[in-house]
C-alpha cells in the first residue's frame, strides 16, 4: 500500500515535473519571441529616427523652398513677391508724385527629372504695365526643357532669358534676388527697356574648364523680335529670320569671385504694316560685356551694351549705348548699403523706339539700402537723382532733373 | 530550482517588455570629443565605383558649388552637404564656399531660380548618414571628419594629399562655443 503510494507520489511528480519542464520551455520561447520582436522595433524605430533626422536635416537646408519628391521627380516650387511704396518729383506722365505699388507674385517651379532631364516654369501675376486701369494679368516669362549631355553641353527648348544681359539671366523676374528695388536700364525687359531679354527657341549651353579658369557659353536660336519693342514673340515668329545670340563667360581661376563675359545677338525685324515709318525690315546688332565680381563682403556688377539699328527701308542706322555699374557692400549678414551709376544714351528718331517715347537719354544715380528682415525677406530703400530727355512740345526734347525715393519689401519662400 | 527559474524567466521577460515599451531608442554612440584648437580634417567621399580619386582645390570648389555637375564617367554628381551647426559644414563654409551659411542659401536660391542648377542639394545628419547615401548611389559626393570615414566609400585626395597628410587643404580648427544668451544675461 505504502509502495503503491509512493509510486502514485513519483508519477504524480514526474508528470508535475514534465509539465513545468514544458512551461518553461514555452515561456522560453515566448521571451525568445519577445525578444525578437523588440530588437525588430528598435531597428524600426532607429530606421525611422534616421528618416526623421534625414527629413530635418534637408528642410534645414531647403528652407527657402518646397520640394517635393516622387520615384525620379525631385520638384522645387518657389514663390517671389514684393510690395512696396515710391516718390518721384517731378511725377510720371499721368501719375501723382507718390504711390503705393504692387510688385509682381512669381510662380516659379522647376524639377529633376531623371539624371538629365530639367524643367522649368515661371510664371508672373502682375499689374498691366502703361494702362491707367490696376487691372492684373498672367505673364508666362520662362517656360522650358532642357537635356543635359554633360558639361559641355545641354540642349534647352522652349522661352527663356537671354544671356545678352548678366542681370537678366541671374536674377529673372525674382526682384527678392536684387540687390535694389528697380532694374537698371539696361536690364528692364521690353515693356519698358531697350534689349530683348525673352526668347523663344532653342539654346545650347555648356562649361569648359581649363587651367586658367571656367569658360562657359551659351549659343541661342529664337524667334527675335516682333514688329514693335513690346513684343518678344513668344509663341510664334512673323518672319523666317531667326535671331542669333552668343555669350561667353571666363571665370578665372587666379581671382576669386570674378566673372568676365560678352554677348553678340543679330535679328532680322519685321516690318509694321501699322506704322508708316517701318515700312521695311530692321537689322538689330547688339553687342554687350559685363564684369561682376562677388567676394567677401564686395558685390559689383557692371555691365555695357551697344545696340545698332538699321532701316533697310530708309538705309538709315541708328545706334544706342546702355551702361551701369552697381557697387554693394555687405557689413554683414543683415545689412547691405549700395550704389549704382545707371545711364541710357539714345539716338534720337529711331523708328523702332521712337513711337514708345524710348528714343531719349536718362541717366540716373542711387543710393540705396537693403535689410534683410529675415533669411527670405528683403527691405530696401532708394533714393535716386537723374536727368532725362522729355518732350518740349515743339517736337524737341529738353532735359530736366528729377529725383526719387522709394521703399520695397520683397520675399521668397 | 523550478522556482528560481521561474523568477528568472518572469524576471528577464518584464525587462524585455519594460525596454520595449519605454519609447527611447538607444542613442547612437556619441561623437568623439573635439576640444577648441584641435585641428580637424574634412574628408571628401565618393562612391568606390566613381573612377575619380583626386582633385584639385578648384574642382572641389566647382563641383560643390554645383557649377560642375557630371563625373567624368557621365553620372550626375549628387552633393550631400552637411547640417548647418556641423564642423563638417564650417569647415565647407571656410575653406571651400568662402561665404556665411545666409549667403550659401542665397547662392542656392540664385543658381536654382536661374535654371544652373536642377535642384538644391540635400542635406545629411552624420558620417553615417553620408556614408549610407554616398555608398547608395554612383554619383553622391559628400564629406565626413577624417576620423569618422564610413566603410564601403572612397576617399578623395584633395591637390594631391590625403586628409592625414600635412597641407591637407580640407582642415580647419576647433573654435570655442559661443556664449548662450543666458550666459550673457547672467
Amino acid at each position: 500500500m505504502v509502495l503503491r503510494g509512493c509510486l502514485a507520489l513519483l508519477l504524480f511528480a514526474v508528470a508535475a515535473a514534465a509539465e513545468e519542464g514544458d512551461r518553461v520551455d514555452d515561456l522560453e520561447r515566448r521571451v525568445e519571441a519577445l525578444e525578437k520582436d523588440k530588437q525588430q522595433a528598435q531597428q524600426e524605430r532607429d530606421a525611422l529616427k534616421a528618416e526623421i533626422e534625414n527629413y530635418l536635416a534637408k528642410e534645414e537646408g531647403l528652407g527657402l523652398a518646397i520640394v517635393l519628391r516622387r520615384g525620379n521627380v525631385l520638384a522645387t516650387i518657389q514663390i517671389f513677391g514684393d510690395v512696396g511704396a515710391g516718390y518721384r518729383n517731378p511725377s510720371p506722365p499721368g501719375k501723382g508724385n507718390s504711390s503705393f505699388f504692387l510688385g509682381q507674385a512669381n510662380l516659379f517651379a522647376t524639377a529633376q527629372i531623371g539624371e538629365r532631364i530639367q524643367v522649368m516654369s515661371e510664371t508672373v501675376v502682375k499689374t498691366s504695365a502703361g494702362t491707367a486701369s490696376d487691372s492684373i494679368n498672367f505673364d508666362q516669362e520662362r517656360l522650358w526643357l532642357s537635356y543635359a549631355f554633360g558639361d559641355l553641353l545641354t540642349i534647352k527648348l522652349g522661352l527663356e532669358h537671354g544671356p545678352i544681359s548678366r542681370w537678366n539671366r541671374i536674377y529673372h523676374h525674382g526682384r527678392w534676388l536684387e540687390m535694389s528695388i528697380e532694374r537698371p536700364f539696361l536690364a528692364q525687359f521690353e515693356s519698358s527697356g531697350i534689349l530683348p531679354l525673352h526668347n523663344s527657341g532653342v539654346e545650347f549651353s555648356g562649361r569648359v574648364r581649363t587651367d586658367a579658369g571656367a569658360v562657359e557659353y551659351i549659343f541661342l536660336v529664337s524667334n527675335g523680335r516682333g514688329r514693335v519693342a513690346t513684343d518678344p514673340q513668344k509663341v510664334s515668329d512673323r518672319n523666317d529670320d531667326k535671331a542669333l545670340e552668343i555669350s561667353i563667360s571666363f571665370v578665372p581661376t587666379a581671382v576669386e569671385g570674378l566673372r568676365v563675359g560678352g554677348g553678340f545677338r543679330w535679328d532680322e525685324i519685321p516690318p509694321n504694316p501699322d506704322d508708316p515709318a517701318r515700312t521695311g525690315t530692321f537689322r538689330q546688332i547688339i553687342a554687350s560685356a559685363y564684369v561682376e565680381f562677388r567676394r567677401g563682403p564686395f558685390e559689383v556688377i557692371a555691365e555695357i551694351a551697344w545696340v545698332e539699328d538699321r532701316d533697310r527701308a530708309t538705309m538709315t542706322t541708328f545706334g544706342h549705348h546702355l551702361a551701369y555699374i552697381q557697387v554693394a557692400y555687405h557689413l554683414d549678414d543683415r545689412w547691405t548699403p549700395y550704389t549704382r551709376f545707371d545711364s541710357r544714351q539714345m539716338e534720337t528718331g529711331d523708328p523702332y523706339y521712337a513711337p514708345l517715347g524710348r528714343d531719349t537719354d536718362i541717366w540716373e544715380w542711387l543710393l540705396g539700402l537693403r535689410h534683410e528682415l529675415a533669411d527670405n525677406a528683403a527691405l530696401k530703400i532708394e533714393i535716386a537723382y537723374g536727368r532725362e530727355d522729355v518732350a518740349n512740345g515743339g517736337g524737341g526734347v529738353r532735359e530736366r532733373g528729377y529725383i526719387r525715393f522709394g521703399v520695397q519689401i520683397s520675399w521668397v519662400f | 530550482m523550478g522556482g528560481i527559474r521561474w523568477v528568472a524567466l518572469l524576471a528577464l521577460a518584464v525587462s524585455a517588455l519594460g525596454q520595449a515599451d519605454d519609447g527611447i531608442a538607444p542613442e547612437p554612440p556619441p561623437r568623439k570629443e573635439r576640444k577648441p584648437g584641435d585641428t580637424i580634417a574634412l574628408a571628401v567621399i565618393l562612391h568606390p565605383k566613381n573612377p575619380v580619386t583626386e582633385l584639385s582645390m578648384a574642382e572641389l570648389r566647382s563641383y560643390f558649388r554645383m557649377e560642375k555637375q557630371f563625373w567624368p564617367n557621365k553620372r550626375r554628381a549628387v552633393l550631400y552637404l552637411r547640417a548647418s551647426d556641423s564642423l563638417e559644414y564650417e569647415i565647407l563654409l571656410d575653406k571651400v564656399y568662402k561665404m556665411s551659411h545666409e549667403k550659401l542659401q542665397k547662392f542656392w536660391v540664385r543658381q536654382l531660380f536661374s535654371g544652373e542648377i536642377p535642384a538644391k542639394p540635400s542635406y545629411v545628419p552624420s558620417a553615417d548618414a553620408a556614408g549610407s547615401r554616398v555608398h547608395a548611389g554612383e554619383g553622391a559626393v559628400s564629406v565626413v571628419l577624417a576620423d569618422e570615414i564610413p566603410k564601403g566609400v572612397r576617399v578623395l585626395k584633395i591637390d594631391g594629399k590625403k586628409p592625414t597628410d600635412e597641407g591637407y587643404p580640407l582642415k580647419g580648427v576647433v573654435k570655442p562655443p559661443e556664449p548662450s544668451e543666458d550666459a550673457d544675461a547672467s
